[in-house]
C-alpha cells in the first residue's frame, strides 16, 4: 500500500489564508504550529505537514480505517526535513517528502524498506472530470509502456474508499498505487508487480 | 424542510461556491451531498469553508464537531446545534 499527496506551491501561496483566526488550530497540533511559525517559509512548511497528513490518511483509509475530518488527529513527526512519520491513534506510517521550486509531495508507506516509483506530471483539462480523465490516461500510458503491454487492456477505477485500482483485462492487479493532483501538477506513486498476472 | 433550514442551506451554498469544483453538484445540493466526493472540494479547502461558516453564523466549531461535517446535512446539524447553544 502507498498513499501520496502533491501540492502546487504556486496555487497554495495564492489560496492559503493561514493567518485567519483559528486556521492553524483547526489543522495542526501545537508542536506542528510551532514548526510552521518558526519556519522561514511558513506556507511551504504548512503544506509539507499537510501533504504528510494527507498521504498518511490515504494509507489509513486503504488499511480499512473509517473516514474522518479532523486533521489534528493525524500527528506528524519529522526526523529530518524530508523524512518523518504520521500517527492516527494506533495507526502509524512512514513518510518521505520531496520539495521543488513549484511543488512538493509526500508519500506514505507502512514499510520503510518498500520501494515505489513516483512520477510528477503536468495535468491538462478545463474541469475536474477532464483533469481526472487526463490523470487516468497518463498513468495507464506510463505503466503500460513500462510493462510493454497494450494500454487499451488497462483500466483504472476507484475502490469504495476512493483508492485507485489498476485493472488488466478486467481483473484487478494487486499493486500498490496512489494518485493525487493539485493545481498544475499530478502525481502517481506505484510499484510494478512481478511476476505480472497474464503477462506472457 | 423548515424555512430557516432552507435559509441556512442557501447560506452554505454561497459559502461553498468559490471552492466547489463541480458546479452541477452544487446546483443539485442535497443534505446527502458530500463535500469532497460530490462537490470535489479540495480537502485542504474544507477548513476555509469551516472558517467561513463560523464567520457567517457567528459560531465556533470545535475540532470534534468539524469531524462530523462530512456532508451538507451533518454540517447543517452542527450549525443548528451551535446556534441553539448560544
Amino acid at each position: 500500500m502507498i498513499g501520496n499527496d502533491i501540492v502546487d506551491l504556486g496555487l497554495a501561496r495564492q489560496t492559503t489564508h493561514w493567518k485567519r483566526k483559528t486556521y492553524l488550530q483547526k489543522l495542526y497540533s501545537p508542536s506542528e504550529q510551532q514548526l510552521i511559525l518558526e519556519s522561514s517559509d511558513s506556507i511551504a512548511m504548512l503544506w509539507r505537514l499537510w501533504s504528510m497528513k494527507e498521504s498518511g490518511y490515504k494509507l489509513f483509509l486503504q488499511s480499512g480505517g473509517n473516514p474522518f475530518y479532523n486533521p489534528t488527529k493525524i500527528e506528524c513527526s519529522l526526523r529530518s526535513i524530508s523524512d518523518g512519520s504520521i500517527q492516527i491513534g494506533s495507526f502509524t506510517a512512514e513518510t518521505h517528502t520531496c520539495e521543488k521550486n513549484n511543488y512538493l509531495f509526500s508519500i506514505a508507506k507502512k514499510n520503510l524498506q518498500a520501494t515505489f516509483k513516483s512520477k510528477v506530471f503536468c495535468v491538462e483539462g478545463e474541469n475536474p472530470s477532464e483533469v481526472s480523465a487526463y490523470c487516468h490516461h497518463y498513468i495507464i500510458a506510463l505503466i503500460s509502456r513500462e510493462m510493454r503491454l497494450p494500454s487499451l487492456l488497462f483500466q483504472l477505477r476507484k475502490s469504495k474508499s476512493g483508492a485507485p485500482i489498476l485493472e488488466y483485462k478486467d481483473q484487478a492487479i494487486e499493486t500498490p498505487i496512489s494518485l493525487s493532483h493539485h493545481g498544475l501538477y499530478g502525481l502517481v506513486s506505484y510499484a510494478v508487480p512481478h511476476p505480472f498476472p497474464g503477462q506472457d | 424542510m423548515s424555512q430557516s433550514k432552507q435559509e441556512k442551506m442557501q447560506a452554505l451554498l454561497e459559502i461553498m461556491q468559490p471552492y466547489a469544483q463541480d458546479p452541477s453538484a452544487l446546483a443539485n445540493l442535497k443534505e446527502e451531498t458530500q463535500f469532497i466526493r460530490d462537490l470535489k472540494i479540495n480537502s485542504a479547502n474544507l477548513v476555509d469553508i469551516i472558517l467561513d461558516i463560523e464567520d457567517k453564523f457567528d459560531i465556533e466549531i470545535d475540532n470534534d464537531s468539524m469531524d462530523k461535517m462530512m456532508n451538507v446535512g451533518s454540517a447543517l446539524e452542527v450549525i443548528e446545534a451551535k446556534l441553539a447553544a448560544k
